[in-house]
């Protein structure tokens, strides 16, 4: 059970991730620092300000939406005329500034969500449920609806499939190109944003869980295919339930080792990345 | 020249994409006497042809003999040891390099000779493509048609038997044409058996001995060039119409 | 023997001299620094290799550092083995570590590759902390020694080790000097440029791939070899994720695809810090920032710029052999 509860927080990480990617080719590398400001942002709304937990959620969403344009003006356009591999490089740089930023801002020694909403117990029949694991998957089935619906359907999400995958077509279609781009990131940060800030009463927060999470979230994608919202979706679930079922066989200490020998064993065996790619073009 | 028969020998050919053949149960034998000419409109399967040729892709189905030898299966950089090296549509040069690292880099994989010997045989190629003012500038800086030169240049330090060129006339002023032409000529005449997808018919009628039109993957024309525009299959899919009267000839 | 090899006969004895006049001209901490910067800058430019050179976006320089340094230190420490045979093993267990990477390189590329080598690091640095039975988990290893005094070289002084770490650099530096300009250094500017025209020219990406990897998976283990007999400390937590990142660093600020440049950018990225100490707790973002800028606007790194403003040439792959070319 509580696989699904962190695997679906890994999964709102990851569909950031991945629309990103489908939209433009790009891997952002500081994604997993968002995760880590808005888990903070929780942690500083709920502990200093005393705010109720949905609200402070919300509050951690909105602004995790405006994170993400900031990124992109700053790590990723100016590289978009570059090879893509560059923002991986950029994206990483700007993880580590705002990793070590982080350290400034809030000190490095962790933190806690000292809140009763993490106490409340629900009982029902026989079964005592932990209330806000079942915020954490209410809200993170809610959000990942909406943002299925919102790409699927509404007309913003169907110029993020567009640009993803035709985007010189989509300008001549009278779609802007950087506001899609724009809209991708802001929701991608928002979903991340929102991730932390469930999640953080689950753990310590730190500046660094933000790396870490990234990661994962990394093997998410590879594993659910990158540019694939339903995989990314899937294959959070699936290791977040992965990871619970190693903790309690090796211990937690493990618990990594296991993640990321998944990763690499699902990058040995995927297809080739670039050869396809460079077979598609026009040799 | 002494002839030693069939170069390249492809047999029953094919190739799809997502269901759709590419290159479709092509027969055809190169001798060492031939400089073959590809035509066709695009979509023909040219492109893919000089693909399965250089180990780009696997056939679906189908042969191909190099020097009596099977090379289907074998990776593009073993199909290129053993003598076929190409030119790209685009060309593909080492931007960044100088053009004198341009050529000599198309020699290093040759075998048992020193670096001393690519050297000089770059420096040569460099009088030769007339690029010595640019030897040290970056590939990526020349001029178009400098470019397209370079490549050919490249390849040709890889000692190639069997030299495939995609669209060498392309995008070139007439001079320029005329340059590759002439430089072509000499390649010939030196050993190297070409072949080569072009558009441009003067460059076609000036160096092919022998052309090959595909449409739709498949041969639908296989002989003299300036017999060509008379073929009634051939008249369809470029005028439009067979029957036509068409005066071919310097 | 090549004009190129025999002035390192005289580069090599030079440079030596010089950094025993040097080791006893500064004081012991600057010293420390030194040899810490002497280090490093192997480690950045065998990610240079790999990145600068062969274009390969590879984010593990630090996993290959931690192995050989924990492989010397273990054999020292369960065998007693002599520190040359510990640096040996070193690099051998990186160069195989190489290896296995550099084959994941031929399978997989770009993004790809790029994360497959994060995930490597972290899994080196979680199997440091956890196969405790083997690497002391947590706490580290220590006590290990420095390499017996031989002959009038006495190891236990740091000024002795220093002109050791010089030679290791310089060897390096000679060893990527002299491949460059051979058919497997214009294989790696080669399949950096483009491999599928390298290929169409009988190149073997896979061999020049795996070379490339290999290469610098020895260079990062025997620096690491010598870290951990000069620190006689090593725990995982020197060896995080972090010091590939680092090294990544050091090569585009210091500037790719040069002798010079990994070296200034390991320098920079170690001593700065030490002498700025007021912006030491802002390092990490200044660098992080650094990347992000390097990579937009100045792409060939300090040293890449130094040399424009000069008016040279890129580093060519083969050398210029013959006057009349």
């Amino acid at each position: 059970m509580n696989g699904v509860v962190i695997g679906s927080g890994y999964a709102l990480v990851a569909i950031g991730l991945t629309l990103v990617y489908g939209v433009l080719r790009v891997v952002n590398f500081s994604h997993g620092e968002v995760y880590m400001f808005g888990a903070y942002a929780l942690v500083i709304l709920m502990s200093d300000y005393h705010m109720g937990y949905l609200l402070a959620i919300v509050l951690v969403i909105m602004a995790g939406a405006c994170a993400g344009p900031l990124i992109e003006l700053v790590a990723v356009r100016p590289v978009e005329k570059q090879p893509r591999l560059k923002t991986l490089i950029t994206t990483l740089g700007l993880s580590v500034t705002l990793s070590n930023l982080a350290i400034l801002i809030f000190g490095a020694s962790p933190r806690f969500v000292q809140a009763e909403v993490t106490e409340r117990v629900l009982t029902v029949a026989d079964f005592s449920i932990p209330v806000h694991r079942l915020i954490v998957v209410c809200v993170s089935s809610l959000l990942v609806c909406a943002v299925w619906g919102f790409v699927k359907y509404s007309l913003p999400g169907k110029a993020m499939r567009a640009v993803a995958e035709n985007p010189g077509v989509t300008q001549l279609l009278g779609i802007n190109p950087r506001a899609v781009v724009r809209e991708t990131f802001a929701l991608s940060t928002a979903l991340a944003a929102a991730s932390g800030a469930l999640l953080s009463p689950l753990f310590v927060v730190n500046p660094f869980i933000g790396t870490l999470t990234g990661l994962k979230a990394f093997a998410v994608v590879i594993l659910g295919g990158f540019g694939n919202v339903q995989g990314a979706i899937l294959a959070g679930i699936l290791l977040g339930v992965a990871e619970s079922v190693a903790t309690g066989m090796l211990g937690s200490s493990y618990q990594d080792t296991v993640t990321f020998s998944i990763l690499a064993l699902a990058l040995l065996v995927r297809p080739r990345g670039l050869i396809s790619e460079v077979q598609a073009e026009n040799v | 020249m002494k002839s030693l028969g069939q170069i390249l020998e492809v047999t029953n050919l094919s190739k799809s994409f997502d269901g759709i053949r590419a290159v479709d149960d092509l027969s055809f034998d190169v001798s060492d006497q031939d400089t073959l000419a590809l035509l066709g409109p695009n979509g023909a399967g040219k492109s893919t042809l000089i693909n399965l040729l250089t180990g780009v892709y696997s056939p679906g189905h189908g042969n191909v003999r190099f020097q009596g030898k099977d090379i289907v299966g074998l990776r593009m950089h073993e199909i290129a040891q053993r003598g076929i090296v190409r030119t790209f549509q685009r060309s593909r040069l080492f931007d960044e390099l100088s053009v004198l690292d341009n050529l000599s880099i198309g020699a290093i994989a040759r075998n048992r000779i020193s670096l001393g010997v690519i050297m000089s045989e770059a420096g040569n190629w460099l009088k030769r493509l007339n690029l010595q003012t640019f030897r040290n500038m970056q590939a990526r800086s020349l001029p178009f048609g400098h470019k397209r030169l370079l490549e050919i240049g490249r390849a040709m330090m890889a000692r190639p038997q069997l030299l495939i060129l995609d669209e060498p006339g392309a995008g070139m002023s007439v001079d320029e044409q005329a340059f590759v032409v002439g430089l072509l000529k000499e390649i010939r005449q030196a050993g190297t058996v070409l072949m080569f997808v072009e558009h441009v018919s003067h460059v076609i009628l000036s160096l092919a001995t022998r052309v090959i039109v595909l449409h739709y993957g498949r041969k639908i024309y296989d002989g003299d060039p300036t017999q060509m525009a008379l073929e009634p299959e051939v008249q369809k899919i470029y005028y439009g119409r067979s029957g036509l009267n068409v005066s071919v000839g310097p | 023997m090549s004009k190129a090899l025999k002035k390192w006969f005289v580069i090599l004895p030079t440079g030596i001299a010089l950094s025993m006049l040097l080791a006893d001209a500064v004081d012991p901490y600057t010293l420390h620094l030194l040899i810490l910067c002497s280090l490093f800058s192997m480690v950045a430019l065998a990610q240079d290799v790999a990145f600068g050179r062969s274009g390969q976006l590879l984010i593990c320089a630090g996993a290959f550092f931690a192995i050989g340094a924990y492989t010397s230190a273990i054999i020292a420490l369960r065998i007693g083995a002599p520190f040359g045979t510990c640096l040996l093993a070193a690099t051998l267990s990186a160069s195989l570590a190489g290896y296995g990477i550099g084959w994941a390189a031929t399978r997989v590329s770009g993004h790809y590759l790029a994360i497959l080598s994060i995930a490597f690091s972290v899994i080196v640095h979680q199997v440091l902390l956890n196969w405790s039975s083997l690497t002391n988990g947590a706490q580290g290893l220590n006590n290990i020694p420095r390499p017996a005094s031989f002959v009038f070289l006495d190891f236990s002084s740091k000024s002795t080790f220093f002109v050791v770490c010089i030679f290791a650099l310089l060897t390096t530096i000679a060893a990527i000097h002299l491949i460059s300009a051979t058919r497997l250094g214009a294989g790696f500017a080669a399949i950096r440029e483009d491999e599928l025209a390298a290929q169409s020219l009988g190149i073997s990406i896979r061999r020049v791939k795996i070379s490339a990897i290999v290469i610098s998976g020895a260079i990062s283990g025997a620096a690491g070899s010598l870290y951990a007999h000069y620190q006689g400390l090593i725990a995982p937590e020197d060896f995080t994720f972090s010091q590939s990142v680092n090294s990544l660093m050091m090569v585009i600020i210091g500037g790719a695809n040069t002798i010079v440049g990994p070296i200034l950018g390991a320098i920079l990225m170690t001593l700065l810090p030490e002498y700025l100490r007021a912006m030491a707790e802002y390092r990490w973002v200044i660098f992080g920032i650094c990347i992000i800028v390097f990579t937009a606007i100045l792409p060939s790194g300090i040293w890449g710029l130094v040399r424009l403003t000069y008016g040279k040439t890129r580093d060519f792959a083969l050398k210029k052999r013959t006057a009349a070319g």
